[in-house]
């Protein structure tokens, strides 16, 4: 079968798609980091960078610090066509964060931060996070499960000063939008 | 004049017809193309809003987040054209759902524009004509993360082309009622156009009678109704005497006026039912309807004939005519309008050539004379023409009371027709007259004459004179007679003294003729008075002309001498004409006694069977030498 790395990757998403729909019917089952990286991922659909970052332009690249329950799913992730371009999962030192589009923190890695916050401040990347607290710290997705359901709260505030934009259609689905 | 106005009518309803069909058809078309470009408008918008509804619901579907899906589905509630829609994801599973529509839970992945086959069989009962999905793929960034389908309701469309064809209808009937309103004017004088066109199709302008062709129409009917009904019908011929004259000397307007006159006058003397028309130049015509018997249509033209005795009141001169009126009684064999009115037009030929002023039944007799008289006129023309062929100048001596000598020649013309039948010429002449013949016919005899005289000539004898008649007819033409005769005299070279022309007596009473009478004269010609004594004698007029001959004529000398009161007429005219230095001819001389009594009584010049009978040249020449030898 001779087929196109497009339409082989749109296959893949459509079958991810798929999966995680089943995923959301059924809504009691534990895939909660698999939930929490497709979150992550599907929210770089909504967020732009400015042109003259520092990030590579013909990848998204979608770093964590420390192996992880999210960053094993986000591994999984990797190579899936987003917005035309592939996604690349990448480990990187808390210092050297200037060329990812987002970066995840976990919650064991909150001394980090400290580090992470203003690099990703000068350079445009989303920090994501899980923990409670985060947000208050200088990420500005967080993601939280509420009843069952995996929902995300965004510091606009964090966002703007790092230059990025969120789209509104998906801060309309943010269970907290603090600006 | 039902059957034109039926026409007239169909032709309206047919343009009628026609317009309304146009304008019916334009409507549909008008309808259909404002169907398509509202129904396209309709789907371009829907269109527009589901690729909205989709834009705003990317992120819930993307994060599969159906509350938030059903609220960005929820704005599709306040459109009336949306009846329902429904949110799928990628997968095909359905997210949301609003609308009394019930959408599957499960979109099948299939390519392409064609309905799933699980909606296809729900709208199964519904045609695409009311209701239709419409299906929208919801892309981020060029990844499809879902479909949205909307079910669409096309009443609203309906509605609007309705309320679009009412309002159409409406305009067109405020613009038609308007256009109506306002061309009322222009109808009505087209209307009163027409109404005057169909009068001067079938009335006269001058008189205001029927024409021609409405009078052929009511011919028809009258000739039907006298064969139905119980009472016969008259068609009356009616030609006006003289009117030429007035038409000449008093100008056409007031000939125009006469016209009327007369038609009035016709009219006066009809009933309500009777139809009288103008049938074209002087003639009329007249249907009596009632006519019981022959003596009624008579008492009728007579009335007729009676009305215009008077004088007509035109300005600025009055005048006065005559009629001539030929009289058919119908029903008869033919049913034919035109041989109808040739019927009656013999019959007022007839009563025109036998006085004037009075009226002729038609009968058969009268078509046989009048198609004789056709006859008589063709076979003189033709003769004519053929230089005389057939024509023939006999001549009748007279000779001198007391020596019996030939004093001269009575020139008679004669015709042998081409079956060897000799024709009088009591019955040619008068159809010459009446022809104009007598023209050509004069002045045919009077170079005849010429030709004889030269023959006579070669053989040694010598005519000392010759008569010639001249119908009144002749006089006619002007002076031009006398030009003509003057130039075939000299084209033959005979002298002026020779000739003289016999006129009757009422040839002097007519104005007209009395300068060509002095033309005569002065010419050099003789001028006698034929059948003196029967018609009006004016001895002023004897005098006038210079007349220098009588003729006695033969009613007189027929019953001399037994009879003293022709005798006392014949002495008197004698001795009156002698009186006035007139030469005397006694016509008619049968008997000696005559022939004695006229000349004791002195009579001048002796002309009669008794003397001799007209006779060819030839039978001249040998005439001749039995008279007494000239001294």
């Amino acid at each position: 079968m001779l087929m196109s790395a497009r339409t082989v990757w749109r296959t893949g998403l459509a079958l991810l798609l798929l999966a995680l729909a089943a995923l959301a019917q059924a809504q009691r089952q534990a895939l909660e980091p698999e939930l929490k990286a497709a979150i992550l991922v599907n929210m770089l659909l909504f967020v732009d960078w400015p042109n003259q970052n520092t990030q590579p332009t013909a990848q998204i690249t979608v770093c964590y610090l420390g192996i992880g329950p999210v960053s094993t799913a986000l591994m999984q992730l990797d190579g899936k066509l987003l917005k035309g371009k592939p996604l690349r999962v990448v480990r990187v030192e808390a210092s050297k964060i200037a060329h990812c589009h987002a970066l995840y923190v976990a919650s064991f890695e909150a001394a980090s931060l400290t580090h992470v916050v203003p690099q990703a401040r000068t350079h445009g990347v989303l920090l994501v996070g899980d923990s409670a607290g985060y947000l208050q710290r200088g990420v500005m997705l967080n993601l939280d499960v509420d009843r069952g359901r995996v929902v995300f709260d965004v510091d606009l505030n964090a966002v703007r000063q790092t230059a990025l934009t969120i789209s509104s259609k998906v801060l309309r689905l943010a269970r907290q939008v603090i600006e | 004049m039902s059957s034109q106005q039926d026409r007239l009518g169909s032709s309206k309803r047919l343009s009628l017809l026609s317009t309304g069909l146009a304008l019916l058809i334009a409507f549909f078309l008008l309808m259909v193309h404002q169907y398509v470009i509202g129904r396209q408008q309709m789907l371009e918008e829907l269109r527009t809003e589901a690729s909205i509804i989709g834009a705003t619901s990317v992120a819930a579907l993307v994060f599969n987040d159906a509350e938030a899906a059903q609220e960005t589905m929820g704005a599709l509630r306040f459109t009336p054209r949306i009846t329902g829609g429904a949110l799928y994801r990628a997968g095909g599973e359905r997210l949301a759902a609003v609308g009394d529509f019930l959408f599957p839970v499960q979109l099948a992945l299939s390519g392409g524009e064609t309905l799933p086959k699980s909606l296809q069989l729900l709208d199964a009962s519904s045609v695409s004509l009311w209701d239709d999905i419409l299906r929208e793929d919801v892309v981020i960034e060029g990844d499809k993360v879902g479909t949205l389908l909307l079910r669409i309701s096309f009443l609203s469309l309906y509605w609007r082309m309705l309320e679009y064809a009412l309002g159409v209808l409406g305009i067109a009937t405020v613009a038609l009622t308007l256009a109506y309103r306002l061309t009322r004017g222009l109808r009505q004088r087209m209307v009163l156009a027409e109404e005057q066109l169909e009068l001067m199709a079938f009335y006269d302008l001058v008189t205001d009678l029927p024409n021609r062709r409405l009078f052929e129409r009511e011919l028809r009917l009258a000739v039907a109704r006298s064969t139905r009904g119980p009472m016969g019908a008259a068609l009356l011929f009616i030609d006006i005497d003289d009117f030429k004259k007035v038409n000449n000397t008093l100008g056409h307007a007031v000939g125009d006026q006469a016209l009327r006159l007369i038609g009035q006058r016709l009219s006066s003397v009809l009933r309500s039912g009777d139809v009288v028309a103008r049938l074209g130049g002087d003639e009329f015509g007249v249907i009596l309807y009632g006519i019981s018997d022959p003596e009624h249509a008579a008492r009728v033209a007579r009335l007729m004939v009676e009305t215009l005795a008077e004088p007509l009141q035109t300005t600025p001169t009055p005048s006065h005519v005559g009629l001539s009126i030929g009289v058919l009684l119908l029903p008869c064999d033919d049913s034919d309008p035109t041989v109808l009115l040739q019927r009656a037009d013999m019959a007022m030929y007839v009563a025109k050539t036998h006085g004037k002023n009075g009226f002729r039944f038609y009968s058969d007799a009268i078509d046989a004379r009048v198609r004789s008289d056709l006859d008589i006129e063709a076979s003189l023309r033709g003769a004519l023409q053929h230089d005389g062929s057939g024509l023939w100048v006999a001549y009748q001596p007279q000779l001198c009371a007391q020596t019996r000598q030939l004093v001269g020649v009575e020139a008679l013309v004669r015709w042998q027709r081409d079956d060897g039948q000799q024709m009088s010429p009591a019955e040619f002449v008068p159809v010459a007259e009446q022809t104009g013949l007598i023209n050509e016919l004069g002045d045919w005899v009077l170079s005849q004459v010429c030709r004889d005289l030269a023959i006579l000539r070669t053989h040694g004898v010598e005519v000392p004179k010759v008569s010639i008649n001249v119908s009144p007819h002749q006089l006619l033409h002007g002076c031009s007679l006398v030009e003509r005769f003057c130039k075939t005299i000299l084209s033959f070279g005979e002298p002026v003294s020779r000739f003289e022309f016999e006129l009757i007596e009422s040839a002097l009473m007519d104005e007209d003729g009395a300068v060509v009478l002095e033309a005569f004269y002065q010419a050099g010609f003789s001028l006698s008075i034929d059948d003196f004594g029967t018609g009006y004698s004016s001895f002023g007029y004897l005098k006038r002309f210079r007349v220098s001959e009588l003729k006695i004529d033969q009613s007189f000398v027929r019953d001399l001498p037994h009879d003293s009161e022709s005798g006392a007429i014949v002495k008197a005219v004698i001795q009156m004409a002698h009186a006035l230095s007139l030469k005397v001819v006694g016509e008619g001389v049968e008997t000696q006694a005559q022939a004695e009594f006229l000349r004791i009584h002195g009579c001048d010049i002796l002309q009669g069977y008794w003397l001799g009978r007209p006779i060819s040249p030839m039978e001249l020449l040998a005439y001749v030498k039995t008279l007494p030898l000239v001294e």
